[in-house]
């Protein structure tokens, strides 16, 4: 479903913020990326996303090449940034009529989506307000809502927990189970350990651009349970070359 | 404590304005190329003044204009800026949880204020003295004198400004959203002065001799005011310099003065709310049944997004409607006030040709610039981000962008229509083609604009305010817009010099010409539309 094969970017004169990443997403899997601040998280996903141009290698999304037929992988994608501070001038319910128009959904099932789905993060009594009335916790809310609008097929969330109360957090938790579960692939970025502990099928950990760990989380926990917890093989993983010295 | 206040202030300040060595660069370019435009245009005034009323008279009525005009124009314009400084900005509440005393807070925060307006004022300044140096030589003493004053301009009226809204704010209390609110209140009342006062004049009187001549008559008979000294000190400084030296010693002392009361009376008075600062309203409660949406194509709602975002940000939307709609009606009005009209109508029978290429001139500094365009990505910020996202082509968003900025600019393009057809008297022929190159020149506008802010996403509006007060870009636009102008002029007047000066002939040459940059224009966009979205993505930050 998400095929990155090698991908590598950097910026400017600096070293590679990726360097020759391969990853594979498949339909039904909930797809956890870590890493330490700076090793590549948000770059990778601003690949993906199409934010970024690659330097090197493919990404394709549903089988569409995000740098050849940009426009078709862009249709299959859906994505919640980091910072929710979008379209802070329009109304929740003009952000939401806005990506409805863009990715040319009927106005029926976009409703009825839109109903159900704030209904979940109670949200419907604030679609009419401004985002920029809404706490930082609601403008990731609309930005879930939004980024579900059209049932994609490759759902990518860049640190989606940060700022969300708990309700929220088990709500998105169900929604990426549910996304998976009918066949589409998510991928989200984190740094709470614990959650993707529960909640992914597989991760992958990054440092300095490079994959340092990728494996089924099923035996990852069989691994746990005789070894070590995620966050004592996380901390392990990215400790500092100089630590280690 | 103040020093390591003033410093860290100065700092932000300094770091805010200038975001790049490159912005500051063309900061420094623009200050000098209008410092000189001013420069020139004060040597003119001088002379004029001198032919009509001679030395000393003129050099007082230059010096007490400039001293009433410069207090009273910062009593007014300094006001909203305190109310921001002392309770609506960012930085305050980062050092109200220092220990910090108010006396230093407010020292610091008005030496910053002060600098600004000094360093201003010098500007204004310095072309004056330096006339009056070269006409009259005076001693060395005088341009220490001079900087004095001009250094102690800024603290009666500021201080007084200072007390007036701390004790209001005591007693009133307003949140941020009724503070925006007066803001836009307190502009549209100075913008209706200004117009009023404009008006009044040309009314009053048709000469500008008239105005000078009234002007002579109420100001330089105000003998104590400190310039009038200065200009005693100038012509009579070897019989009075005793007590011209006291008088100003005299005039400093109290402006000190004042300002130390001020400031101490301030420190009593000063309270910060943190609750002032914008207030949460509980959202408009949404029905379970009435959410409506509608069904429109892309571009179709890229555009109507582009519109809500300009309509929700009337600082923004303002600077451009004052642009475009209120500059031609200014003209309308200024037209149906003026009675040398049949003099201009007469001029341009005559000169038919010539006239045409100033009013060609005219439009490109008045609709061939777009501040609604120079700012169509900029003042997008984290908006483009998700738009990159999404499954729209870049294409479509340059096409919202210039269609949305040209569509704001069409009610101009009819009103000056409306305004050389109701009172310059040109032939049909001319108005129709200066209509065709009206719609030309604004739509090359807009794709200039564009381009500019693509090319040079380097100067950051981190705020829109920062577009109002005339930030790096605005001010590098206008070098490059009034050199455009002058250029196209030029090239007009030459063409009808050396090859024919037929009205037809110069319109088709300037048809043609914006047609070339047209195409360039479009050209450069779409070859690299592609490359625009990401350029911008790495230039504008996410701003968290």
């Amino acid at each position: 479903m998400l095929n990155i094969q090698g991908i590598t970017k950097h910026y400017d004169k600096m070293e590679n913020a990726v360097d020759n990443l391969t990853l594979r997403v498949l339909p039904g899997e909930i797809f956890g990326f870590l890493g330490p601040n700076g090793a590549g998280k948000s770059t990778t996903i601003k690949l993906i996303t199409g934010m970024h141009t690659l330097d090197s290698g493919t990404i394709t999304i549903n089988q569409f090449d995000i740098k050849l037929d940009t426009i078709k992988a862009k249709q299959n994608l859906g994505y919640v940034p980091d910072t929710p501070n979008f379209f802070l001038h329009l109304k929740g319910i003009e952000y939401l009529n806005f990506l409805k128009d863009v990715y040319a959904i009927p106005s029926e099932k976009c409703e009825q989506t839109i109903k159900t789905l704030a209904t979940k993060f109670n949200m419907l009594h604030a679609l009419d307000d401004f985002i920029q009335n809404y706490s930082h916790g609601m403008r990731k809310k609309i930005l879930i809502i939004g980024s579900l609008l059209h049932d994609p097929k490759v759902w990518v969330l860049d640190e989606p927990l940060n700022g969300l109360d708990p309700n929220a957090v088990f709500i998105l938790k169900e929604l990426m189970r549910e996304h998976a579960d009918k066949g589409n692939a998510v991928l989200f970025s984190t740094h709470m350990l614990e959650t993707a502990e529960n909640t992914c099928d597989k991760i992958v950990i990054i440092k300095h651009g490079v994959k340092i760990f990728d494996g089924v989380m099923q035996e990852v926990k069989h691994k746990m349970k005789s070894e070590v917890s995620l966050e004592k093989l996380f901390m392990e993983l990215t400790k500092n070359d100089k630590d280690i010295n | 404590m103040i020093k390591t206040l003033i410093r860290n202030m100065l700092l932000v300040n300094f770091r805010s304005t200038v975001q790049s060595r490159k912005s500051l660069y063309i900061r420094i370019i623009g200050v000098i190329y209008f410092f000189s435009l001013y420069f020139i245009f004060i040597e003119d005034f001088i002379r004029f003044l001198y032919g009509n009323f001679g030395g000393d008279k003129s050099l007082a009525l230059i010096m007490n204009m400039m001293f009433m005009v410069s207090s009273i124009l910062i009593f007014i314009l300094s006001f909203m800026p305190i109310v921001s400084m002392f309770f609506f900005s960012t930085d305050i509440t980062s050092y109200f949880h220092l220990p910090i005393k108010n006396r230093d807070l407010i020292i610091s925060k008005l030496f910053i204020l002060f600098l600004s307006e000094f360093l201003l004022l010098l500007l204004l300044y310095t072309p004056i003295i330096w006339y009056i140096g070269i006409i009259h030589h005076p001693p060395l003493i005088f341009y220490f004198v001079v900087v004095a004053i001009i250094a102690t301009i800024p603290i009666i009226p500021n201080s007084i400004n200072m007390l007036i809204i701390m004790l209001g704010m005591r007693i009133i209390s307003m949140n941020k959203r009724k503070f925006d609110f007066y803001k836009k209140l307190f502009t549209f009342f100075v913008a209706i002065i200004g117009l009023a006062t404009t008006f009044f004049f040309i009314q009053k009187y048709q000469f500008i001799n008239h105005i000078f001549e009234k002007l002579t008559w109420n100001i330089t008979d105000t003998y104590y005011y400190p310039p009038s000294i200065l200009i005693n000190y100038i012509f009579h400084h070897l019989e009075h310099i005793n007590m011209i030296m006291i008088i100003i010693i005299s005039y400093l002392v109290v402006s000190y003065l004042f300002l130390y009361i001020s400031i101490c009376l301030g420190a009593k008075i000063y309270t910060y709310n943190s609750s002032t600062q914008r207030k949460r309203k509980s959202h408009p409660k949404l029905n379970d049944h009435s959410i409506h949406l509608h069904t429109r194509k892309e571009v179709q709602s890229l555009i109507i997004q582009e519109f809500k975002m300009l309509f929700r940000r009337p600082v923004l939307f303002i600077k451009g409607l004052i642009g475009s709609i209120l500059l031609p009606f200014l003209c309308i009005l200024v037209f149906i006030l003026n009675k040398q009209l049949e003099g201009i109508q007469f001029f341009i029978e005559n000169h038919l040709t010539l006239s045409f290429i100033l009013l060609v001139g005219f439009s490109i500094s008045t609709i061939g610039w777009n501040p609604i365009a120079i700012s169509s990505f900029s003042r997008e910020k984290n908006n483009l981000f998700i738009k990159s996202v999404l499954p729209i082509s870049e294409r479509n968003i340059l096409l919202s962008k210039i269609i949305t900025s040209w569509v704001i600019f069409s009610p101009t393009i009819l009103l000056y229509c409306y305004m050389i057809y109701e009172f310059l008297n040109v032939p049909v022929v001319a108005l129709f083609l200066w209509l065709i190159l009206s719609v030309l020149i604004s739509l090359n506008g807009v794709l200039i604009c564009v381009i500019f802010d693509i090319v040079f996403p380097i100067f950051l509006w981190t705020d829109e305010q920062q577009l109002f007060k005339g930030r790096t870009a605005i001010t590098s636009f206008h070098v490059v817009n009034s050199l455009f102008v002058g250029l196209v002029c030029l090239v007009g007047i030459t063409v009808s010099k050396y090859l024919s000066s037929n009205l037809y002939f110069i319109s088709i040459f300037y048809i043609a010409l914006l047609l070339l940059t047209l195409s360039i224009s479009i050209k450069y966009l779409y070859n690299r539309c592609n490359s625009i979205l990401e350029k911008l993505i790495k230039n504008y930050r996410i701003i968290k």
